[in-house]
């Protein structure tokens, strides 16, 4: 029965490759993602006491 | 108007939000997984493969998606110089990446038992892997370049340039003879995959939906840290 | 207000440059559909004025019944429903190749009626239905 679905009609290998491939790069993204996150968290309530600024409208760029 | 733009209203979002989008991801990834391994028929002709398409088409639609969003944020910050643009589209090239790659991987894996090969240079296949390499460049620019303002203003050209690529992946199939099979979902006809294969396909796509987003405000709160850290 | 002079200058200029873009992307891709074929179909090569002697792909229909078996030596019909070519394969059938479905073959044209293939792909269609739903549809299409 499990060996069945394993199987799958013969096609197996072809469709546990995919899901797997599919599933070990998401699943490394996402800790990659948060891994990353975490090494800069000690900033972040810099980030959270300062005042809400339009940082991204700004013209103090420095760009043309 | 702009209000939802600050960089701040997706920061908070950020907070709140991913423990009910992580509840929302393993119901609807459970769901379609059953769906898509046990439940769902075999078709009449690819036999099981076809539950390679459940995996593949959500990460095409997403890869192809994002890329959007890339290109139309690019346009943005380089014209209008909202440069919290380029923060989104910065944390978003890395999950279309992953995806763009799991499409043409389980592509390839999909090929090989039903048309006999794993790669042919047809229009979409070779469409499809120059989307790849766009968002490697994207990627890899960031990352090469430690001048956060000329890393912005290349890779916002290049989000730009690669939004050309997008129509013709889409359209790769109508317009030239292809290998690949031409869409079977599209806006102005009925489907033509049976509903009992639609069903997987489109809970797939959600939890697809829900993972990049969760991986997105994961990302753009380190982007949005590191933007303000490199400003001063 | 985002739309400042210099981003409506920036604007001015990205549009220029799209414009341009746009031109040289069509002229590209005129040149493409001329050029670049993956496969030709069985009308293609009817219409084509000399017979390539390098490797082409042809694709189309395998013509119901047409498959026949010589051990490992194959030969079939490709048609589009107007025009028909032989097709002689030697080697293996991939599972998808069936008759009445699509496929696509890559070798050598020996004339424009008969065509001589190492490699055989199948070609899947857009439509995905469980096994029964194919069934009743095809008796449907018989009590026709």
């Amino acid at each position: 029965m499990i060996l069945e679905f394993l199987n799958m009609g013969g096609y197996g290998l072809y469709i546990w490759l995919s899901y797997a491939f599919a599933a070990l790069s998401l699943i490394s993204l996402y800790y990659v993602s948060v891994k990353k996150l975490n090494s800069i968290k000690n900033i972040e309530h810099l980030y959270q006491s300062e005042k809400v600024e339009e940082a991204s409208v700004s013209a103090q760029s420095n760009r043309f | 108007m702009f209000g939802i733009f600050k960089p701040r209203t997706f920061f908070n979002l950020a907070n709140t939000s991913l423990f009910w989008l992580k509840i929302i991801l393993v119901f609807a990834l459970i769901t379609g997984l059953i769906l898509a391994l046990l439940f769902s028929p075999i078709d009449y002709l690819q036999k099981d493969t076809v539950r390679i398409m459940y995996v593949h088409v959500p990460s095409s639609w997403i890869s192809l998606f994002i890329f959007l969003i890339i290109g139309i944020s690019s346009f943005i910050s380089l014209i209008f110089k909202l440069r919290v643009f380029s923060v989104y589209a910065k944390s978003l090239a890395p999950i279309g990446l992953v995806f763009s790659l799991i499409s043409v991987v389980t592509g390839s894996l999909w090929g090989y038992p039903t048309w006999g090969t794993f790669w042919s240079w047809d229009g979409r296949l070779t469409s499809m892997f120059v989307l790849v390499l766009t968002y490697f460049l994207y990627v890899s620019l960031w990352s090469f370049i430690k001048n956060y303002n000329s890393a912005e203003k290349i890779t916002n050209i290049i989000g730009i340039v690669g939004l050309i690529n997008i129509p013709i992946i889409k359209f790769s199939v109508a317009w030239w003879n292809t290998l690949h099979q031409p869409a079977s979902i599209t806006l102005t006809a009925a489907p033509t995959i049976h509903s009992s294969m639609l069903a997987p396909l489109l809970i797939m796509f959600f939890s697809f939906c829900i993972l990049s987003l969760i991986i997105f405000l994961i990302r753009y709160k380190y982007e949005i840290i590191n933007f303000r850290v490199n400003k001063k | 207000m985002i739309f400042s002079k210099s981003a409506k200058n920036r604007l001015k200029i990205f549009s220029l440059i799209a414009i341009a873009a746009t031109i040289i992307f069509f002229f590209i891709y005129n040149n493409l559909q001329k050029n670049v074929v993956y496969f030709y179909a069985p009308q293609e090569i009817k219409n084509l004025t000399n017979t390539p002697s390098n490797k082409i792909r042809l694709g189309g229909l395998v013509k119901e019944g047409s498959l026949k078996k010589n051990n490992n030596n194959y030969v079939f019909i490709i048609t589009d429903l107007k025009n028909e070519i032989f097709v002689e394969y030697n080697g293996l059938l991939p599972n998808l190749f069936v008759e009445g479905k699509s496929a696509v073959v890559e070798g050598v044209l020996k004339d424009k009626k008969y065509f001589i293939a190492s490699v055989i792909l199948a070609k899947h269609d857009e439509n995905y239905m469980p096994p029964e739903v194919a069934n009743s549809l095809k008796k449907n299409k018989l009590g026709k």
